[in-house]
């Protein structure tokens, strides 16, 4: 079929690119690397716009296809292929992947282009994209496992690219562990539905879903918590959110590609890919819905404080993917995916501009030391502004539709629907303050004292044309699903999510949202211009009074000192003291107990030094006792 | 005595002698090379004897030594092994004039394995974990002017004797309580019982599990595993953690799979917490360490409680997934300890993890391997270890052993911690070492060794099915006499 | 059948099975002490044998009992192999004697952790 063979080329080309790039004998041409860098992610994009032409083309219900390249495990009660699944799920997914992707590549070929390790990064990238094509395009829970697992390493490896900086090296060993984490989740996730369903297969699992599990189950329940754990970990949801902001250690282009449009949306994905699970485990979904929402808020507040640019954007990402998550969780999957993807142009077109700000001034990152930019670099300004309006909701740019879309039709969901929207209101009220704080420092105002050293130099046509595209993008991509109007996305999607929610919200409600929305927005727009618009003198005298809240956030609510004293120091205690004292120590003390009883009848009691093979021998004893104890009791 | 079947075992066993013998020749050349090269010819012999018997169930020694699946996959794995071990010494430069006993007791040791593995009754299991046990004890202990592996030697001796006894008496107390040391009767004595009122079985199965235990490095039996690695030459050190581990777990498959299958429900339990806490101590403990071959020694420790928690399962797909799980096991560790073989030899605290740091950029291709093993030995997708740990961990869920599951999957958590830090160091770590030693002092056999395991990694992986298709069989012949 | 059915029905012709289980129980425990308090290395071989001897004794006992030869078959096993295991442990003291360490367990503890 061809659509399938298509699929799997698109997959197999960036694997391609990455293998060729990093097993290249010496070092090979810059314009080789940025060729095959740029030109498998191009390709791909291509042949993925056929084929979404080609379901375009198709009735609704006939849109999808499945091919297996190869049986790989067929042993009884085992069977996983490595096998396709061209839907219109995987193929959104795909043209962000490869649309946003092959821009951002494209961006950091000049981006990057003062690195020595130039092809080591664009074989990184292409490694990174076929890592996302495979977990969205795979027809089974292993592969996407194993598309997930790839996902990380490849985050591993750009996040630590820096590798010569140890807080690179510890950022990247961070996001390893957290998404690590989630891996578990989902092992044991695919364990549950491998022994309820006798299968890892999408296609099987979600057509026996309904018989099988029964809505409210506690299998149903397990699952998808299991799951979400998985997506939590991916997708820096409340509590393993913490690997995040500290991944802006990596190269630009990176943040964006990866900690912007792909990576962490993997999560919403699989949310939405497994919505026959989740629509018959409702404390699950509400539980994802509460997640998301607390960590809109929780982020939205951290990012108010944020001193580097980069990390403002960090922590709206993990804002933004909480709305994704609150739609998802209360069975608006087809909003949460129009999110996703709006998300994805004003995203990555924010991460970028803020590259072409850093490179102009040649590597510096903070707020602080960044003024009056507007006059220097005009485009970059333009650019930023419309990225600010989408993110914060302001009609007609693109984020106004997503946001509002969830907004109004989760009032309408029911009783934590409505909690949700009210945060999520108050959450965007947030946004546009942090956004435009950003915004109105960095470009606003005087310029900063004693100027800017050397000129701050405008980037070629390679940064710039990205940066161009997706601010038309970002600006009339809003109109792909109107209220009242064309539906073009939630229509789109329809075949692949049979578990929509049908819920809408009535014209009163979606009038009174958009316009509480964007009129909290607006406010928050004014106050951040009074606050930050004139230069520093305003700002730090009210700095100073909210010192004690400020340092809160600054410490972003103290997650992180909470996981190293609750978990990580304590793990290395005992490690220590498995070594250094339980051995020596207790075994020692039981030892010498045991030896002094029974030598003081025949002779004075001795000193029993440390030694070592009766201890061990002991040892043996002690557990031959322990065991014993085991087999009697549970018998 | 059908002597068909029983001609793995003959063949090793006059291979040890032959290769003792070579070592005594007048002629420099012979002294040197013939006893490896006798060794590792004879033992693939051996291993094509194996093959060929693939398929036959044959019964030999008066039911002591059998021939089925599982013997034959067991003696590919041991063989392996060893021949492994063997071309990692080449041209070791200490112990030059010990390659007669060395490729000897290497081989005798694997001859001890292979009667473990087709043993059908107590006696032959006793027979040939002693054979091996003693043949170790020398091994360690075999670099004499060095104090650390006498005292290695030593311990494993008097500690791994104790350990034996115990095993002996569960051994003698199974005699006992059914009155036979034929497996298959055992099996059938005990399917009639009723265990509850025999006190005798208790303590039996008790001892057993101690004792194998204590040889598989289970937790809290583990204590010696650490200083005896650490200590012995690391060739020997290899052989151990993959050759012997995989004896302990075959004499498991072989009691508890088998005759002990009916009063499963009694020792699952104990199992499944001594899998526990080897998971737990092992991983735990390994994060500390600043020493290659004592990490990768508490890092066996927790992959024994990951084999054991399959042993626990006691169903055919526990027993497959063990099968599976030491297949890829074996290729990982030994790669891992390839490489460490290699870097011994260029510098001197080779075995230090400090030793290992930027060495992933000056030698690509052992840094690649040395990768592939970490990332497999922690359970990374879709290697094989992955694979390995998702059976082994799913036919403990299938049982409703939920929390062993989780425990497993928590230790592989964990264990990311210290693989991945060998990881890092070898690849960003600011090179230490101004230039390695030329790579020219590493002969060829020992690189083409560290690729063969490499690539056994990942062809485990992508040629899984079939592989699994070759345990299952195997697994099945535990339950048929 | 299982031994505890079958000794209401046999006849304690001689010393009776308990008594050979006694003292093979005392003997191991025995030698499990002196491995825990000793240090001499050729006194915890020693005790080891002893260990290894009482298993003989349940051995040989059990065998009795059921009148079968296995048992007895099993303990020359273990002599045999016994004996192997205090050749190599006699050469590695030797060694360690030669090497001039200290014939102490306790003292041979470099290594650790």
């Amino acid at each position: 079929m061809l659509i399938t063979t298509l699929a799997w080329i698109v997959l197999g080309l960036p694997l391609a690119g990455a293998l060729l790039l990093s097993l290249w004998p010496g070092e090979p041409d810059r314009n080789l690397s940025r060729v095959i860098g740029v030109g498998t992610v191009a390709l791909g994009f291509v042949l993925t716009t056929i084929v979404f032409f080609d379901l375009l083309s198709r009735t609704p219900s006939h849109r999808h296809a499945t091919n297996a390249l190869w049986q790989w495990i067929n042993v009884d009660g085992l069977h996983i292929d490595l096998a396709v699944l061209v839907d219109p799920l995987s193929v959104m997914m795909m043209l962000i992947i490869t649309g946003v992707g092959s821009l951002i590549v494209w961006y950091s070929t000049e981006y990057m282009a003062e690195d020595r390790d130039y092809r080591r990064f664009f074989a990184e990238m292409n490694f990174f994209v076929f890592s996302m094509l495979l977990l969205v395009l795979a027809a089974n829970f292993f592969f996407l496992i194993v598309g997930w697992a790839f996902v990380g390493l490849a985050s591993y490896l750009l996040i630590g690219y820096y590798y010569e900086k140890p807080s690179a090296v510890a950022a990247a060993k961070k996001a390893f562990v957290i998404n690590v984490i989630g891996d578990a989740g989902l092992v044991l996730a695919a364990f549950l539905i491998a022994k309820t369903f006798g299968s890892l297969d999408y296609a099987q699992v979600f057509a026996t879903a309904p018989t099988r599990l029964g809505g409210g189950s506690f299998t149903a329940e397990m699952i998808c918590l299991l799951l979400f754990v998985g997506c939590a970990a991916k997708s820096a949801q409340i509590p393993l959110h913490t690997w995040l902001p500290d991944a802006m250690e990596g190269p630009t282009p990176v943040s964006a590609l990866i900690h912007a449009a792909t990576m962490v949306t993997a999560g919403v994905y699989l949310v939405v890919r497994c919505n026959v699970l989740f629509h018959l485990a409702p404390y699950a979904s509400d539980y994802v819905a509460i997640t998301g929402a607390v960590t809109l808020l929780v982020a939205a507040s951290i990012a108010i404080v944020q001193e580097d640019i980069k990390r403002v954007l960090a922590w709206s990402t993990v804002s933004q993917i909480g709305y994704m998550m609150v739609a998802a969780g209360l069975g608006l999957y087809s909003q949460a995916m129009f999110h996703l993807l709006m998300h994805a142009f004003f995203k990555a077109l924010l991460f970028l501009t803020a590259g072409v700000v850093i490179h102009a001034l040649s590597g510096e990152q903070s707020l602080n030391r960044m003024g009056g930019l507007h006059r220097l670099l005009k485009f970059a300004s333009f650019a930023m502004l419309i990225g600010c309006l989408a993110i914060s909701g302001i009609p007609p740019f693109s984020g106004f539709f997503s946001k509002d879309e969830i907004l109004s039709t989760a009032m309408a969901a029911g009783p934590l629907g409505v909690v949700c929207a009210v945060a999520g209101i108050i959450g965007a009220a947030m946004t546009a303050f942090y956004m435009f704080r950003m915004y109105f420092r960095a470009f606003g105002g005087p310029q900063r004292e004693g100027g800017y050293h050397p000129h701050p130099h405008m980037s070629g046509l390679a940064m710039a044309i990205p940066v161009g595209v997706l601010a038309v993008l970002a600006t009339i991509g809003g109109f792909l699903q109107v209220p009242w109007g064309r539906q073009l996305v939630t229509d789109w999607l329809a075949p692949a999510i049979p578990d929509q929610s049908s819920v809408e919200a009535s014209a009163t409600v979606e009038w009174l949202t958009s316009l509480a929305s964007v009129s909290v927005a607006a406010v928050a727009i004014g106050i951040a211009w009074w606050l930050f618009g004139a230069g520093p003198e305003r700002r730090l005298k009210y700095a100073h009074t909210l010192a004690g809240l400020r340092h809160v956030l600054l410490e972003q609510w103290l997650f992180d000192d909470a996981y190293e004293s609750v978990i990580i120091q304590p793990g290395r205690d005992l490690g220590d003291a498995a070594i250094r004292t339980a051995e020596p120590d207790l075994t020692q003390g039981i030892v010498t107990a045991a030896a002094g009883f029974s030598m003081a009848g025949a002779r004075g009691l001795h000193r029993v030094q440390g030694g070592l093979v009766r201890t061990y021998a002991f040892a043996l004893i002690a557990g031959a006792a322990i065991v014993g104890l085991v087999v009697v009791l549970a018998r | 005595m059908n002597t068909l079947a029983a001609a793995p075992p003959i063949i090793v066993a006059t291979t040890a002698l032959l290769a003792l013998m070579a070592g005594l020749f007048p002629q420099r050349l012979v002294r040197r090379e013939g006893p490896t090269v006798i060794a590792i010819v004879g033992m693939l012999v051996a291993a094509v004897m194996s093959i060929l018997l693939w398929g036959n169930r044959i019964v030999a020694l008066g039911g002591g030594y059998r021939i089925d699946h599982l013997s034959v996959l067991f003696n590919l794995i041991f063989i392996g092994c060893a021949v492994i071990t063997l071309l990692l010494s080449v041209n070791e430069s200490s112990g030059v004039d010990r390659r007669g006993e060395y490729a000897a007791l290497v081989t005798t040791a694997t001859a001890g394995m292979i009667l473990v593995a087709g043993a059908g009754d107590l006696i032959m299991i006793f027979l040939g974990i002693e054979i091996l046990s003693v043949a170790l004890y020398v091994l360690c202990a075999l670099e004499l002017w060095r104090e650390r592996s006498l005292e290695s030697g030593l311990k494993y001796l008097i500690v791994g004797a104790v350990g034996s006894s115990f095993l002996l008496y569960g051994l003698a107390f199974l005699f006992g309580t059914t009155g036979s040391v034929n497996l298959t009767k055992i099996g059938a004595s005990l399917t009639q019982a009723s265990f509850n009122t025999e006190p005798l079985l208790w303590i039996a199965v008790t001892l057993i599990i101690v004792g194998l235990g204590f040889k598989a490095s289970a937790a809290p039996f583990h204590m010696w595993t650490p200083d005896v690695y650490e200590g012995a030459p690391t060739p020997v050190t290899a052989f151990m953690a993959t050759a012997t581990k995989a004896v302990a777990f075959v004499a498991f498959l072989r009691i508890f799979a088998g005759p002990l299958i009916d009063i499963v429900h009694t020792w699952q339990i104990a199992i499944g917490v001594v899998a526990a806490v080897s998971i737990i101590i092992g991983n735990v403990a390994a994060l500390v360490q600043t020493n290659l071959k004592r990490m990768l020694a508490y890092s066996s420790i927790a992959q024994a409680g990951y084999l054991l928690i399959g042993v626990a399962a006691g169903t055919v797909q526990g027993a497959q997934a063990v099968l599976f799980y030491l297949l890829a096991y074996a290729a990982m560790t030994l790669a891992a300890f390839a490489v460490v073989i290699i870097r011994e030899r260029e510098v001197d605290n080779g075995e230090d993890l400090a030793s290992f740091s930027g060495y992933g950029r000056a030698r690509p291709f052992l840094g690649g391997i040395m990768t592939l093993a970490m990332l497999s030995l922690a359970g990374f997708p879709p290697l094989s270890g992955f694979i390995g740990k998702f059976l082994l961990f799913g036919a403990a869920a299938e049982q409703h052993l939920w929390w062993l599951a989780v425990i497993g999957a928590l230790g592989s958590v964990i264990s990311l911690g210290y693989y991945l830090r060998v990881v890092g160091v070898m690849w960003f770590g600011a090179a230490g070492d101004p230039e390695p030693r030329k790579l020219l002092n590493v002969s060829s056999p020992v690189t083409l060794s560290t690729a063969a395991c490499g690539v056994a990694i990942l062809g485990f992986a992508a040629f899984a099915g079939p592989l699994l298709t070759v345990c299952q069989q195997a697994a099945m012949s535990l339950l048929s006499p | 059948m299982l031994i505890g059915t079958l000794s209401t029905h046999h006849q304690a012709t001689g010393v009776p099975l308990s008594w050979y289980l006694a003292l093979s129980g005392a003997m191991f425990l025995l030698g499990l002490l002196g491995v825990l308090i000793r240090r001499n290395p050729l006194l915890l071989l020693l005790a080891v044998e002893l260990m290894l001897n009482a298993s003989n004794i349940a051995l040989v006992g059990f065998s009795r009992y059921w009148n079968v030869s296995d048992g007895q078959i099993f303990a020359l096993v273990v002599m045999v192999v016994a004996a192997a295991e205090v050749v190599i442990g006699l050469g590695l003291i030797v060694a360690v004697y030669r090497q001039r360490l200290a014939l102490d367990v306790d003292a041979l503890s470099r290594l650790k952790g």
